[in-house]
């Protein structure tokens, strides 16, 4: 059983068997042609053209009455096919640099496609997908290979595939389809807005799913959560069907309540904010009910080497533009155990969970963490941008930090770049050293945001991904709840912002407990937000603090486990 | 003939994929030359392209100068116009 995360596009559960749709493979060699043959070259390139043009013009015909969002797709394929400045470049290419026809298109349409990626409309930018796609279109038929579209499944089918074009989509048997599950794309690819269109659930940005599915596999793509679970147990099917049935009424009863505060009875208004790793992710997160951005993961990034200020730039711009106004956490690099990781370190780490991770190779690679602090602190004049350091252990690696960041600021400020007046900068608790000395550290941060999965971790000594120890990860640890309840009082002492980011934050089960603990700022995953608000809406402020009280005072994990299961059991019937 | 106009952008998307190729639809009727410059900005784009159009990135709000030039130049100018003035339908 293998577990993927993506980012869930279209809502739904399902659970079938695994196609793989492949990509033609279509390599193109740097030809050229002799002068005497440019004018054969270009009629090709023509013919080719109007074969792609042609092939389109039929699967518009073909598409069903109610997929008008296709055809429209399809339409707009055709006439980037049939496009007179594509093919003014593509003939200048071949008559001046004597390209052959594949690699002047190849090259022409590749240039189009990295001019739609580096626009800051992710919409406009998502289309450098559809360039990709008719690109492949003109090839094939440049090379004259047959179209191996897949049109029709035996079976009901989880569709997995690189990049589902809108053509592949098009020709596909719409009777067996449960669900696509994509490497590629956001919100507002193609696949995210077909699958709406079509109302089967999807996922995308699962990055490599495509290597690790054969085809044949059972599935289960949650297009709640993102997950996709390859050939998952008979316990995890029987979990998913559950929260199928569960969920799918759940979600339909929200519409709602979506809308109203997170405020508990006796009127105390909480703040839920959302976590997310891609800025095609804020628009979910809104739309479930989102207050801002609690926690913005930018390890992403770092996945294909050191990302330069302008790819951060960038990317973080989008987030910050979708969210118009409302906070926007960045938090720097918090690299772990990655091959990332170790390209930068330029070792392997034998326990790399106490090595120099994070904020520490951060400082080792001081070229590295600057360009992040530049990137964030320049998109701070388009909205309200905070900044978060993680895995700080030491008072002086808090001080180092904000060093850093101040020094970038004025080096900004020199190069007369605009900035907010104000960027807050806090830091994550998640190292026990740092909670122990909160009351200190609070007077020198403008916030804190509890990590609880690794607060946890660090604390009771356990690796929750070791199946031998994972029964010792326990949140409801006394210890834990005595660490928490700390943390908060000393931000409260000193006047700061307090919220907790980790998983625990995201189930319901410990949510009155948390109130109870004091916390007022909760950050979650975006599907998480209306089933934590329904909780809040439920209980009063003065009920919080008496289990708070209540799991303090237990001796061991399990008892107050079993009075959290009881009171949410109350409050949230139908979960399990 | 050449004819110049300004025209605005009013589609929530900016000149997205349906609403180029609703322009490509119609500017490619006529047999005039149709480009469109954003303001402030001296790169004219094809008003027949709909990858130039796409990547200019206009956005909601945008201003462009509409230019039109040949025997056509009148008519497609204001069946272009109208299409802005309409916000492609949208």
């Amino acid at each position: 059983m293998v577990v993927k995360r993506g980012i869930a596009v279209s809502p739904g559960i399902s659970i079938g068997t695994a196609v793989v749709l492949r990509r033609d493979e279509l390599r193109i060699r740097r030809r050229y042609v002799a002068e005497a043959k440019v004018d054969e070259e270009v009629q090709r390139f023509d013919v080719a053209v109007a074969r792609a043009a042609g092939e389109i013009e039929r699967d518009i015909v073909g598409v069903q009455e109610d997929l008008a969002i296709v055809r429209q797709v399809l339409e707009t394929h055709r006439d980037m096919v049939r496009d007179p400045g594509l093919r003014h470049d593509v003939v200048e290419r071949i008559g001046g640099k004597k390209n052959s026809a594949e690699y002047a298109t190849s090259l022409v349409l590749q240039g189009y496609s990295h001019r739609f990626e580096s626009m800051e409309n992710e919409y406009l930018a998502d289309r450098a997908h559809d360039v990709a796609d008719i690109e492949r279109k003109i090839l094939r038929h440049l090379l004259g290979k047959a179209d191996n579209r897949l049109r029709t499944f035996e079976e009901p089918s989880v569709l997995v595939a690189h990049d589902l074009t809108p053509s592949q989509t098009a020709a596909l048997d719409k009777r067996n389809m449960l669900g696509f599950a994509v490497d590629v794309g956001g919100r507002t690819s193609h696949t995210a807005i077909l699958a709406r269109a079509m109302q089967i659930p999807a996922v995308v940005a699962l990055r490599d799913i495509t290597h690790q599915i054969v085809g044949g596999e059972t599935v289960i793509l949650d297009g709640y959560s993102g997950e996709v679970v390859i050939d998952p147990d008979e316990e995890t099917l029987e979990k998913y069907r559950r929260k199928s049935e569960y969920s799918d009424q759940f979600y339909t009863s929200l519409q709602e309540e979506v809308r109203w505060p997170a405020e508990t009875i006796d009127g105390y208004e909480i703040s839920l904010s959302a976590n997310i790793e891609f800025p095609e992710e804020v628009n979910a997160a809104l739309e479930w009910g989102a207050t801002g951005i609690g926690l913005y993961r930018t390890e992403f990034l770092y996945e294909h080497g050191e990302p330069d200020e302008d790819l951060h730039l960038r990317t973080y711009r989008r987030a910050v533009k979708a969210l118009k106004g409302r906070d926007l956490v960045i938090r720097t690099l918090d690299a772990g155990a990655d091959k990332f990781h170790d390209e930068a370190v330029g070792f392997h780490e034998p326990n790399p969970f106490l090595g120099c991770r994070s904020i520490r190779l951060c400082f080792e690679k001081p070229a590295l963490f600057r360009a992040q602090i530049r990137a964030a602190l320049r998109v701070s004049s388009l909205g309200s941008v905070k900044l978060m350091i993680p895995m700080v252990a030491t008072l002086e690696e808090v001080r180092q930090a904000r060093a850093v960041i101040e020094d970038v600021r004025d080096e900004l400020i020199s190069d007369g770049v605009e900035l907010a007046a104000r960027v807050p900068v806090g830091i994550m608790v998640e190292v026990p050293s740092i909670a122990l000395m909160a009351d200190r550290v609070a007077r020198e941060v403008d916030f804190f945001s509890i990590g609880t999965n690794d607060l946890i971790q660090y604390s009771l000594a356990v690796d929750r991904v070791n199946e031998k120890v994972a029964h010792l990860y326990q949140p409801a640890h006394p210890a834990i709840l005595k660490l928490m309840k700390m943390v908060i009082q000393a931000g409260a002492n000193a006047g700061i912002q307090v919220s907790l980011c980790g998983e625990m934050c995201s189930e319901p089960i410990y949510t009155v407990l948390l109130l109870g603990l004091g916390l007022r700022y909760f950050s979650v995953s975006p599907i998480s937000i209306p089933t934590v608000k329904r909780v809040i809406r439920q209980v009063s402020m003065c009920e919080a603090f008496e289990l708070a009280e209540e799991c303090l005072a237990c001796e061991r994990a399990e008892e107050a486990r079993a009075l959290l299961e009881e009171r949410v059991v109350g409050l949230l019937p139908d979960f399990t | 003939m050449k004819l110049e106009r300004w025209v605005e952008v009013s589609n929530k998307y900016g000149l997205h994929a349906r609403v180029a190729t609703e322009l490509v639809k119609v500017s490619s009727q006529f047999e005039s030359s149709v480009t469109l410059c954003r303001e402030g900005c001296d790169t004219e784009v094809d008003g027949k392209s709909i990858l130039a159009l796409m990547t200019m990135g206009a956005e909601n709000g945008s201003r462009l100068l509409l230019r039109v030039r040949g025997d056509d130049a009148e008519p497609a100018c204001t069946a272009i116009a109208e299409l802005f003035g309409r916000s492609f339908d949208e």
